[in-house]
């Protein structure tokens, strides 16, 4: 099992590679009308720790996923 | 976007994941100071109105999502996906917005609306000068990892993945 110091760096990989493998992965991986996993993630403006369900709580909610590079 | 359908039943949320060309500019994160630290200036160079939601370092809610560089999904009050996307491209998401926002009106207007199921290949515009934009502002290592990348990627065959309308 990976430590957490090793899962940190295979998640931010230091160098892109590119490739086709994570495109082909997704198709199957959440499939319309399957539910959509909840997580904790920290609010940026507020610094507080917020639940992403808490988003489509009271409306339809649209997540992009994405990093400044 | 987010304005255009502001108080039409839509929440709008970017989370922010791992950066996906690193450079010196914007390395690889090892802590989530430096995640939170790259994500405001994200929120600055993109001047980006929407809420910012930061994932974890290990990427938890990345991977429970696919781990691409930048998807969107839209998820419906139930908390249920209504439509995913393997990229971001914002004619799409509006088109998805106003069907589903069009499908709702007519039922409500009493027409008997049947849900099916669908799935499509989408496209968009590529503009590498953009992009390149994007590399340059990473660092160089982004800029060479990135033409290493391409160059390999002409060596192999086509990309099962790509379907040509």
């Amino acid at each position: 099992m990976a430590t957490p110091e090793t899962a940190v760096a295979l998640y931010n990989y230091e160098a892109f590679m590119g490739g086709e493998s994570d495109f082909m992965a997704f198709r199957s991986k959440l499939p319309i009308g399957s539910p959509a996993p909840d997580f904790t993630a920290v609010a940026l403006d507020s610094g507080e720790k917020v639940q992403l369900r808490d988003y489509w709580k009271d409306g339809d909610v649209v997540i992009e996923f994405g990093s400044l590079t | 976007m987010a304005k255009k359908y502001a108080g039409q039943e839509f929440n709008f949320v970017f989370v922010y994941t791992r950066e996906a060309h690193p450079g010196e500019n914007f390395p690889a994160h090892q802590t989530l100071e430096q995640k939170l630290d790259h994500a405001r200036s994200l929120q600055t160079v993109l001047d980006v109105q929407r809420t910012i939601l930061v994932d974890d370092v290990e990427g938890t809610g990345h991977e429970l999502y696919g781990t691409l560089p930048n998807m969107t999904y839209v998820i419906d009050r139930g908390g249920k996906v209504l439509f995913r996307s393997d990229w971001t491209d914002p004619p799409t998401i509006e088109r998805v917005l106003d069907y589903i926002l069009d499908a709702r009106k007519q039922r409500r207007e009493g027409l008997r609306m049947a849900p099916f199921y669908s799935e499509m290949v989408g496209y968009r515009w590529s503009d590498l000068s953009k992009h390149h934009e994007v590399l340059e502002r990473a660092g160089p290592q982004a800029l060479s990892d990135w033409e290493g990348s391409q160059k390999r990627g002409a060596q192999q065959p086509p990309r099962p993945g790509r379907i040509q309308i």
